[in-house]
C-alpha cells in the first residue's frame, strides 16, 4: 500500500548519513560500530542498507577500444535490464542482435567477460575494472555503481566449450580438418587446430601470424585470437574472432561466384595462363561479378597473395577468397582476408620428419598460382612495386610463437628477401 | 561423391533476425507460391541478386548445409537427431538456419517462433 502521506516514525538517519555510513562501511569500518555511533541496532542498520542497495539502478558502461557501445541500465532488485547500443554493428553491441536482454543474458555477458578476467575461479563472482582501472571482485546480486567493462584482455586464452549436443557449424564450402563452432551469442566464430592423420598442427599459430602480418601491413584481416577449443571433454588449441556474418555479411567464394557464370579455374584458358595474369583474371572476374571497382578487387588479390608468400600459406584455394555480400546494402564487397593457416609447414603433418629446409620446401606453392614462394614475390615486386603499396613490407616482423626449426628459417629467409629483393 | 541435395516439399517464411522476408511453398521441387514480405531488401544473395526462383531457394539452403564427408558429420546429424540425410527434413529441424549466419525459416507447426528463440535451442 503506497505511503503517500509519509506516514509513520521517521528514521533516525537521514539519507545523507545512510550514504557516509556506507562509504565509511566500504573502507573496513564494522556494521557495529557505525550501528554504535548512529544510535541503531546492528540489524536495523544492515537492514536500511540492503534496501537502499536493493532500490539502487545500476549502470554499466560497455566500451570496445574506447568507444563506448552499450549502456546497461540494471534493477538489481527487480531483475530487470535496459540497453541502449551507440554501435552501429551488431558485434559490437554488448548483447548483439539481442534488443531486449533479460537477465539470464545479462549474466551470460557477464560470465563472458568472468572468463575473460584473470585469476578468479569462484562461481558467481564478476570482475569489473572501473574507469581508472580498479579490478573488484563482485558477488552475484551485489550492487555496483557506475563501471566500465573494458574489451577483453588481450593476453588471456579462453576455454570454449562445446558439446555434442551443440550444433557444430555448417559450411559447405570446406571440408577441412578442424573443429569450427559458434558462441552462444554468434559473437565468436571458434576453430580448432587442423588434426590431419592423428596429427595436431600448429596452424592457429599460423593464423595469429599471419594476422599479425596483415595488421602490419594495413590488410584489412579477420583479426585470430588464440583460445582452446573444448569438445566432449577434450581440449584443442585453436583461434577465434569475430562472427562478421553477425553484421550482416555472407562469405560467397569465388568458386561458387564463377560456377554461376558458368566458369571455372579448372579450364584450360585459365590454367595456360601464367601467375601473374592467374591473378589479374581472378581480380577482373571479382570486378565484373560484383560491379566493384578492379583496382579495389586487384588490391584484395594481391593482399592474398602477398599474405600467402610471407606465411607460405599453400590453401588459397578457390574456396577460400571470393566476395562479401552485405546484406544491408544488397551488394557485394571485397572480403576480409581470412584463413590463413596453413603455412610455415603446418599444412604438412610430416613437417617434422624433412631433413632439410629444401626438402620441407617441395610441397611449399602459392595458391592458385601453383608457384614457389618466394619466386612469386618476386614476380609481384616485378609487376606491382610492392613498396609503393605495403610501404612497410621491408620492416615486418614475425611473431615469435612457432619456433620449428622449418618455420624460423623460413621467416628467416622471406625477411632477407624481402630486404635484398624489395626497394 | 556426395548425393545432388533438392528439396522435395517445404513451406515456410524466411526470416533475417525478426524481419519477415519470404512466404514460400515449395511442392515436388516446384516453387508453387511466394510473397516478397520485404521489397527484397535484406534478402540472400542467391534471391536478392538472381531472383526467386526454386533453383536459387535450394542453392541458398544447400550454400549453408555441411558436406558429406566433413569432419563430424555424422555427429552433427545425430546432433539433430536424424541418423542420415534428408534435405528437406534438415532444413527443418535447423530451422533452416546454419548455426552462423542470420536468415532462417519460420514453420507453421514446427520449431523456433523467433530468432532468439532458435539461438537457445
Amino acid at each position: 500500500m503506497a505511503n503517500n502521506r509519509n506516514a509513520g516514525r521517521k528514521p533516525k538517519i537521514n539519507a545523507e548519513q545512510l550514504d557516509e555510513i556506507i562509504k565509511r562501511h566500504k573502507d573496513g569500518e564494522t556494521i557495529s560500530s557505525l550501528a554504535l555511533e548512529a544510535g541503531v541496532s546492528k540489524q536495523a542498520l544492515s537492514k536500511r542498507i540492503k534496501n537502499k542497495n536493493a532500490n539502487k539502478e545500476a549502470t554499466l558502461d560497455y566500451y570496445i577500444d574506447g568507444q563506448l557501445c552499450t549502456r546497461i541500465f540494471l534493477d538489481t532488485s527487480k531483475h530487470l535490464v535496459r540497453i541502449v547500443n551507440y554501435a552501429s554493428k551488431l558485434s559490437m553491441c554488448a548483447f548483439g542482435y539481442l534488443e531486449s536482454p533479460n537477465w539470464s543474458d545479462l549474466q551470460n555477458f557477464l560470465d563472458e567477460y568472468y572468463e575473460m578476467a584473470k585469476g578468479i575461479k569462484s562461481s558467481n563472482q564478476y570482475i569489473m575494472k572501473d574507469s581508472l582501472g580498479n579490478i573488484d571482485i563482485l558477488k552475484e546480486n551485489t550492487i555496483f555503481d557506475k563501471y566500465a567493462i573494458l574489451s577483453k584482455d588481450k593476453d588471456h586464452i579462453p576455454n570454449f566449450y562445446f558439446s555434442k549436443k551443440n550444433k557444430v557449424l555448417t559450411r559447405t564450402d570446406t571440408n577441412g580438418y578442424q573443429l569450427k563452432g559458434i558462441t552462444h551469442n554468434r559473437r565468436y566464430f571458434v576453430k580448432s587446430q587442423a588434426i590431419i592423420s592423428g596429427v595436431a598442427l600448429r596452424d592457429y599459430l599460423v593464423e595469429i601470424i599471419a594476422s599479425n602480418i596483415c595488421n602490419q601491413l594495413s590488410i584489412p584481416c579477420v583479426q585470430q585470437r588464440q583460445c582452446s577449443f573444448v569438445y566432449e571433454g577434450q581440449s584443442y588449441d585453436g583461434v577465434y574472432s569475430e562472427n562478421f556474418e553477425l553484421d550482416g555479411y555472407t562469405f560467397i567464394s569465388f568458386e561458387r561466384l564463377l560456377n554461376r557464370q558458368g566458369l571455372s579455374t579448372k579450364d584450360e584458358d585459365f590454367i595456360a595462363l601464367d601467375s601473374i595474369s592467374k591473378l589479374k583474371w581472378c581480380a577482373n572476374q571479382l570486378s565484373i561479378i560484383g560491379k566493384l571497382e578492379y583496382k579495389e578487387t586487384l588490391k584484395y588479390m594481391l593482399d592474398l597473395a602477398i599474405i600467402d608468400c610471407l606465411v607460405g600459406n599453400v590453401d588459397r584455394h578457390t574456396k577460400n577468397f571470393g566476395l562479401f555480400f552485405n546484406a544491408y546494402s544488397g551488394k557485394y564487397e571485397t572480403p576480409l582476408v581470412f584463413d590463413n593457416g596453413m603455412g610455415l609447414f603446418e599444412n604438412d603433418y610430416y613437417r617434422d620428419s624433412y631433413n632439410t629446409f629444401d626438402e620441407a620446401m617441395r610441397n611449399v606453392y602459392v595458391a592458385p598460382y601453383g608457384e614457389d614462394p618466394f619466386d612469386m614475390i618476386e614476380m609481384l615486386n616485378k609487376e606491382f612495386d610492392l613498396l609503393n603499396i605495403y610501404t612497410t613490407i621491408r620492416d615486418i616482423k614475425y611473431q615469435d610463437i612457432l619456433s620449428t626449426e622449418h618455420a624460423l628459417e623460413y621467416e628467416r629467409r622471406m625477411l632477407e628477401y624481402v630486404r635484398t629483393k624489395i626497394h | 561423391m556426395s548425393e545432388p541435395r533438392f528439396i522435395n516439399n517445404l513451406k515456410g517464411t524466411l526470416y533475417y533476425l525478426e524481419t519477415p522476408l519470404l512466404d514460400f511453398t515449395i511442392k515436388n521441387r516446384q516453387l508453387v507460391q511466394y510473397n516478397d514480405l520485404n521489397n527484397m531488401k535484406l534478402f540472400p544473395p542467391e534471391l536478392a541478386l538472381y531472383g526467386i526462383s526454386y533453383g536459387n531457394i535450394n542453392e541458398f539452403f544447400l550454400r549453408r548445409t555441411m558436406e558429406e564427408g566433413c569432419m563430424l558429420y555424422k555427429k552433427h546429424l545425430r546432433a539433430i537427431g536424424m541418423d542420415s540425410f534428408n534435405f528437406d527434413e534438415y532444413i527443418k529441424r535447423n530451422n533452416g538456419n546454419n548455426n552462423l549466419d542470420n536468415y532462417w525459416v519460420k514453420f507453421e507447426n514446427y520449431g523456433a517462433k523467433n530468432f532468439a528463440m532458435l539461438t537457445q535451442s
